[in-house]
């Protein structure tokens, strides 16, 4: 039977209803959908929160036990100087070392706890006197190297300046840490503009990564070497990470074995 | 150095950190008696001569701990700077916290002076002796 325009009409209008019965229904379950996420966001932000408070509140806690552990030994090996063959002195000499370390860690962990909890201060600051700041904190290893930093031209931004000073001085440590035998470290850092993000790079001469471990030397802890060879208790570049990414930045290395190592990181 | 035996009341529970503090005031050269209790609520009825302490000499300084089983330091030093009768006993508060909240609210509270723990016993027992040294040679105080 041939339909009349009425009839189109009329299942044009039906149609047009269902669907907008359609799209009420996803419309209320893209909203309860938000409402969820919403709510799984405000509990992972608890969480974290909770997270950071909890490291921060353990290894404040800790380093009481460390302190006796390491004050004591010192104490037992004074009154039992004498007393004492290489063997005891070599493992008494293994507990103060095992104390000390964990006393290191625990500062590291304690650190990067604060580093994730704090306020950020910002003000405009000028890059070249934060990278000065950081050299005069490294100045004893830059000279038993003969290390060679050069900089210049650095933006003035406005940055939470301690982080900043401790991020350069993590980077720069590194690339006299891990320099290559007998070569002294050389070290170069510029930053350019890249729309609306500054992009600095810390280039240097040293043994390089590999890079199925670009990612790896970034996570709490992770190190590449044993730490007889080079010490540390591989914080370092964690803390710079979260420093940067605290700033609404990101970073990253790029880098080959034998061929130094340029270490990247955007600030918004 | 001062003539007479000085008194010092030492708030503290860590019994190794008591024995450590002895031990300084011993090689000190300063003559010391310390009297220690092991929280806060011991430590106020000593000052105020309550109960078993109705005897108690009024000390010339008080050793602060913050962190103490039922009343601790941070409480202690709030009533101890709010009292008329013992506001004038120099406190110098002696804890392992380097914690910039735990310094700012003792010296709000009226704290004398306020010492973080050396991690090193040698160091340790050299703060001791520098606080003796300025506290009882150095700075005046006031006749109890």
């Amino acid at each position: 039977m041939k339909k009349t325009k009425r009839d189109l009409l009329l299942e044009t209008d039906l149609r047009l209803q269902e669907i907008a019965q359609e799209l009420f229904m996803t419309k209320q379950e893209l909203e309860k959908k938000n409402k969820e996420l919403e709510r799984f966001n405000k509990e992972l932000e608890r969480s974290n929160k909770e997270l950071e408070e909890f490291a921060l509140a353990a290894s404040h806690d800790l380093r009481e036990p460390i302190r006796k552990i390491i004050g004591f030994t010192q104490v037992f090996s004074r009154e039992f100087k004498g007393k004492m063959d290489e063997n005891s002195k070599e493992n008494i000499g293994f507990i103060t070392e095992g104390a000390q370390r964990m006393r290191m860690l625990i500062d590291d962990i304690l650190e990067f706890s604060r580093v994730g909890r704090a306020e950020l201060t910002l003000e405009m600051v000028s890059f070249n006197d934060i990278v000065k700041e950081a050299l005069d904190n490294l100045q004893q290893a830059i000279k038993d190297h003969q290390a060679k930093i050069q900089y210049n031209n650095l933006p003035i931004l406005a940055v939470h300046k301690i982080y900043m000073i401790r991020l350069f001085q993590n980077l720069i440590e590194n690339a006299i840490k891990y320099r290559k035998e007998n070569v002294p470290p050389e070290i170069t850092i510029t930053a350019q503009k890249d729309k609306s993000k500054w992009l600095f790079s810390v280039r240097d001469n040293s043994i390089g990564i590999e890079k199925e471990f670009h990612q790896r030397i970034f996570i709490i802890f992770q190190r590449l070497h044993p730490k007889d060879k080079y010490p540390g208790t591989g914080m370092g570049l964690t803390l710079c990470q979260k420093i940067v990414e605290r700033h609404g930045g990101r970073i990253w290395v790029e880098s080959q074995p034998g061929q130094g190592s340029t270490f990247k990181f955007t600030l918004s | 150095m001062a003539s007479n035996p000085v008194d010092i009341l030492m708030m503290e529970d860590d019994i190794a950190d008591v024995k450590l503090t002895e031990k300084s005031f011993e090689t000190s050269g300063l003559s010391v008696n310390l009297r220690v209790v092991s929280d806060g609520k011991e430590g106020m009825q000593y000052l105020r001569r309550q109960g078993v302490y109705t005897n108690a000499k009024r000390p010339d300084l008080i050793l602060l701990d913050l962190n103490m089983p039922k009343m601790d330091g941070r409480q202690v030093i709030h009533e101890i700077k709010n009292d008329q009768n013992l506001k004038t006993i120099p406190v110098v508060i002696l804890t392992t916290s380097a914690e910039e909240r735990d310094i700012a609210l003792s010296y709000s509270e009226g704290t004398n002076c306020y010492v973080t723990k050396p991690f090193d016993f040698d160091q340790f027992q050299i703060v001791i002796r520098k606080i003796s040294e300025f506290w009882f040679t150095v700075a005046k105080l006031p006749k109890g």
